[in-house]
């Protein structure tokens, strides 16, 4: 499952993010959040490996695929433990692994909203992002352009709703 | 981790949320990012931000105009390359803008 997340052939991925996500709401709706946490903890270990950035794409793709699930379940209490994780790696050295953590964090503003603009991690992910719109890298330029215009939806939401 | 030290990581989460959204140190957060902003880029997405959060009528962003000022007139002086008059045209639209506003009493200030 670890694995199968970074397949190549994106209908081969889609399949396993589906899969993922599946156990993760079967989890959430059962409670147990111990199988929760074991799951994030390998994506988790994943995604901060050093040694092979295609690890840390992997563990970020399910990182994002159980944020999701979570939401499904309105099970928020593993949020900031994901965010964390993909903040860091907006920062990666290697521009693919950047634009992984950029979809990653797209999805998570994408699905959670306020939360993001409440959390502790806002400054940080905004400050990382308008950083790669300056990237030399197209495709991570590309990617921090559409984070961008994801956060100002969210905040202009946040003020029209006050 | 046992499922009580899950429900304990959880516990503290939940109780550290009730945070609310601090649009003024947003807000601040934009103007330091624009004063620093070398790369053409980032200015330009920077004053898109400003644009907007000056669109918004609960956004009262003209009092951070003396920060932007600086900022704006180094920009619009630029004149090198297509990308850079760009920047400055827009830069100079938001000064407009912001003048604009200035001028009736009745509306926002400083």
């Amino acid at each position: 499952m670890f694995q199968s997340v970074t397949f190549r052939s994106l209908e081969k991925r889609s399949a396993a993010t589906r899969q993922l996500q599946q156990e993760v709401e079967d989890f959430a709706l059962k409670q147990d959040n111990v199988r929760i946490q074991n799951k994030i903890y390998g994506f988790e270990k994943l995604a901060l490996d050093e040694s092979q950035p295609v690890y840390r794409r992997s563990g970020l793709y399910g990182l994002s695929a159980i944020s999701v699930a979570l939401l499904k379940t309105k099970n928020e209490s593993f949020f900031e433990q994901i965010v964390q994780t993909v903040v860091i790696r907006l920062e990666d050295r290697d521009p693919k692994v950047q634009v992984a953590a950029c979809e990653a964090i797209f999805n998570v503003i994408k699905n959670y909203r306020e939360v993001v603009l409440k959390s502790k991690f806002f400054e940080k992910i905004f400050d990382t992002t308008i950083s790669l719109i300056g990237s030399s890298f197209v495709e991570v330029r590309e990617f921090a352009k559409k984070v961008d215009d994801k956060i100002k939806d969210t905040v202009f939401a946040c003020l029209t709703m006050k | 981790m046992s499922n009580d030290e899950v429900s304990g990581v959880a516990w503290r989460y939940n109780a550290s949320r009730n945070v609310q959204f601090d649009l003024d140190k947003f807000i601040n957060q934009v103007c330091q990012r624009f004063e620093t902003s070398y790369d053409i880029n980032i200015a330009m997405i920077l004053i898109d931000w400003i644009d907007q959060l000056h669109s918004s009528p609960s956004v009262n962003i003209i009092r951070c105009m003396p920060r932007f000022v600086p900022k704006f007139l180094s920009v619009i002086e630029l004149q090198e390359g297509n990308h850079v008059i760009d920047l400055g045209k827009k830069a100079l639209a938001q000064l407009n803008h912001f003048l604009e506003d200035l001028k009736d009493p009745r509306y926002r200030s400083l």
